[in-house]
């Protein structure tokens, strides 16, 4: 009797657990990774690049240096040691023994070809963007070192091996690839209407991944995502919103990225006293746990504090409305046209939510008397308004913006943004483009605190921006499987940290 | 009839050159794929390079010129994107596209016949109002909500159906359904309402007079008679599901027409896009051209026009 009892009470409790996982069984090692958008392409001279660096970065191609997630040093990869013979020429020395997934073996050879590729102007290489403005030349000293010459010297060399992945010799080299060849832990395999599919490289010089292969569907639907996980469909869903990221399953992780508005300077932006209160107007706290997640840090500068150059002295404004009020007074009564409307843009698709959270800030605004007008806009156009040149007739406004820069140095940032020559400055001031330049050239402490100083005028003393956050994303992660998200986790997801329990 | 098909393809090629012309300069206005593809702090030299890469430093009479030679071999450039030719991308997505279509427009109106038919034998009887109630309902749902609330009611809640993909049968009845939806509403209505002005005709007194059974009278009688509305909203019906797959390709991770159009557009890949329409276009045309032949099989006063 007790026999029957016991085999029944197995045969339900198997059906139950049958149909609570039935995607899910022992042994599977392989991944299925869902991602909100399909790539353009997967080559390895775009690994820089979100939506491709997250499937082929470290993947299958690996680059000569990494950058660690937590605080930026940077880690040997391919290259195993790096120095500076002065004149703007490192010696590199590389890893032994490793071949290329083609069976092509990695050397200098193979490292000056990946470098010409890159740099090539027969193919646009979006990783050309980390070391614009640089001349890179290559001399091989012998099989597993090589001289690489920077023109002009280039202080962050260690860094800017980080942006260099090796591909293959046979990689064409006037051509965007869409079936990578590098040295990584994973070999792609196919790009089919199903997705990406990548499986283990038997042949890798390292410590043998847990995962046997992956493959890499495209759901633009976070909840979709989400559901994926919970179903057993998929083991990562890769950023998933707010609103969905219910259970246990769910990490959160700053992800990078920070937000800011821009502000056009022009009348009434061009007075300091209402770019204050646009600032002193905005409760920054009352976003967070609510329209944002609880995790959401507050911005006082467009870096991360993990970022070389971030200056751990300045405070988040803080929520007074009164004396944004007394400010807005002040300076229309000199006559500064602090009622006219002025144009909110924000850039649709940055992060879920934006829109409500431009919209609770125009009603903050509202209750000191500013107005302001949000309008959504698309990419493409969005991009018009922040690029130089900008039109003669420009109007003051207020710019959605979100950067990151997961690249270890403020120099990333810097230029681009708040030199006079940056393609998206909204001033010129000498003060600050000699604080930049000087930093640029300097090493060490020294360029930290030049960079610090930089930061803490900008923020202090011009207010260009209203700083926002600090984002945080989410990631479901499916509790057969083992991944801690991480700072770079959403440009460079190694499938190697993934283990199974 | 010969006459007016053969005019009416004349007429059909004459807007289909307008309109890839139109989307040619359409696509053009929306910005450089310059912006798009490379990081918004590109150094200007890698712009350059691009553009000279991808032809887009030429003037843009220039392009088109370019176009319309290609037009002729029916050759719409290569693929931004993808590095191969863009018609054929198109080519290799549109069966699962029109497959799509024809499995949601056939469950659509075979939903729509039977209800249709059968609330219009009782017009205001309680199955006539839930009926009418349901069809409203189905014909104003937008796409994307019934898709996620689909997933989350069969996929997630019920288990009975995967959430997305594609290769297995199972995958595809959640597109099929949510795809069905919008023109089953509809069509109820357009069925219900042609059936009852067909049920109060004289020919289907005469049967009832004659003690015909109701199926009979309903499907033989005066259903084929009541067919004339319902093909022809089915066919606008059908060219909208096109539409309608756009969003619920890209839902669903559906390798069709519409994700690869939404994808291009993205991307501003311009020859997909250009491709895209024309295709579809093409596919809308053969449509409407098939409708007007079943017209004429269906009622013989349309043959002689």
């Amino acid at each position: 009797m007790d026999r029957i009892m016991n085999s029944t009470a197995f045969a339900v409790a198997a059906a139950v657990l049958s149909f609570a996982a039935p995607a899910w069984s022992q042994g599977d090692t392989s991944l299925t990774i869902a991602l909100p958008a399909e790539p353009a392409d997967i080559d390895g001279c775009n690994t820089t690049v979100t939506g491709i660096g997250v499937i082929v970065k470290e993947n299958i191609v690996e680059t000569l240096t990494t950058l660690d997630p937590d605080d930026s040093t940077v880690q040997p990869r391919l290259a195993t040691a790096w120095e500076d013979l002065g004149d703007g020429t490192w010696r590199v020395s590389l890893r032994e023994n490793v071949t290329f997934h083609d069976g092509a073996p990695f050397n200098a050879e193979a490292v000056a070809f990946a470098i010409d590729r890159l740099t090539s102007d027969a193919i646009a290489c979006r990783d050309r963007t980390k070391i614009a403005n640089v001349e890179l030349t290559t001399t091989v000293v012998d099989e597993h070192t090589i001289d690489i010459h920077a023109e002009p010297a280039q202080i962050l060399m260690p860094t800017l091996l980080s942006f260099i992945g090796a591909v293959s010799p046979n990689t064409p080299a006037d051509e965007i690839s869409r079936a990578p060849v590098g040295t990584g832990p994973f070999r792609f395999e196919s790009w089919d209407s199903e997705g990406i599919a990548v499986t283990r490289n038997a042949d890798y010089w390292g410590e043998e991944p847990a995962a046997t292969d992956a493959l890499y569907v495209f759901r633009p639907e976070s909840a979709l995502r989400a559901a994926m996980v919970e179903l057993g469909e998929a083991d990562i869903a890769h950023d998933i919103a707010p609103q969905d990221a219910t259970t246990e399953m769910d990490h959160a992780f700053l992800n990078g990225e920070t937000t800011r508005l821009r502000m056009v300077m022009e009348p009434p932006l061009d007075d300091l006293r209402v770019r204050k209160a646009f600032n002193l107007a905005f409760d920054r706290n009352a976003l967070i746990g609510s329209i944002l997640s609880d995790r959401a840090e507050l911005a006082t500068q467009f870096i991360l504090p993990k970022i070389d150059g971030h200056n751990p002295d300045l405070e988040p404004w803080p929520y007074d409305p009164e004396q944004a009020k007394a400010l807005l007074e002040e300076a229309r009564a000199d006559g500064v046209p602090v009622d006219k409307e002025l144009r909110l843009v924000g850039r649709i698709g940055f992060f879920p939510n934006q829109e409500e959270m431009l919209q609770v800030m125009q009603q903050m605004w509202s209750q000191v008397g500013l107005n302001v007008r949000l309008e959504m806009m698309e990419s493409a156009e969005w991009l018009k308004l922040v690029n130089k040149p900008y039109p003669e007739d420009r109007e003051a406004m207020l710019i959605q913006e979100q950067h990151d820069n997961n690249n270890g140095d403020a120099s990333f940032t810097m230029r681009f943004r708040f030199h006079s020559d940056g393609r998206q400055s909204e001033f010129s001031i000498p003060e600050v483009d000699k604080l930049i330049e000087d930093a640029e050239a300097a090493t060490g402490e020294e360029r930290t605190r030049l960079f610090q100083e930089a930061n803490r005028v900008i923020s202090e003393e011009i207010v260009p921006s209203v700083y926002m956050y600090h984002m945080i994303s989410y990631m479901r992660v499916s509790p057969e499987i083992s991944y801690e998200p991480n700072s770079l986790s959403l440009i460079q997801l190694e499938l190697a940290d993934v283990t199974f329990d | 009839m010969t006459y007016y098909l053969t005019k009416r393809t004349l007429w059909s090629a004459v807007s289909l050159f307008g309109l890839v012309v139109f989307v040619f300069f359409m696509a053009r206005l929306t910005g450089s794929p310059v912006d798009l593809y490379l990081p918004i702090d590109a150094p200007e030299s890698l712009r350059e390079d691009f553009e000279r890469i991808h032809g887009f430093d030429l003037p843009l009479w220039q392009q088109f010129v370019d176009f319309l030679g290609g037009l002729l071999t029916f050759d719409f450039g290569q693929s931004l994107r993808q590095g191969v030719p863009a018609l054929e991308l198109v080519l290799r997505a549109m069966p699962t596209t029109l497959l799509l279509a024809l499995y949601s427009i056939g469950l659509a109106l075979i939903v729509a016949i039977v209800t249709g038919a059968l609330a219009a034998w009782r017009p205001n009887s309680i199955f006539d109002r839930i009926a009418t109630l349901l069809s409203l309902l189905g014909a104003s749902l937008p796409n994307f909500w019934v898709a996620i609330v689909g997933v989350l009611i069969f996929a997630v809640t019920l288990r009975w159906v995967p959430t997305s993909g594609t290769g297995s049968v199972a995958q595809w009845i959640l597109p099929v359904f949510v795809l069905a939806i919008r023109p089953a509403g509809l069509l109820v209505q357009v069925a219900r309402s042609s059936m009852i002005s067909a049920l109060s005709s004289a020919y289907v007194k005469t049967a009832q007079a004659k003690g015909a059974a109701p199926a009979r009278i309903i499907f033989i009688h005066a259903l084929r008679n009541a067919m004339l509305p319902v093909i022809t909203v089915a066919g606008d019906q059908a060219a909208g599901i096109i539409n309608g797959a756009v969003i619920v390709e890209t839902i669903f991770g559906f390798p069709g027409v519409g994700k690869l159009l939404i994808d291009s557009i993205m991307f501003r890949d311009f020859a997909v896009v250009q491709a895209g329409v024309m295709v579809t276009a093409v596919a809308i045309f053969i449509l409407n051209f098939t409708i007007d032949i079943v017209y004429a099989v269906l009622d013989p006063r349309t043959r002689g026009h």
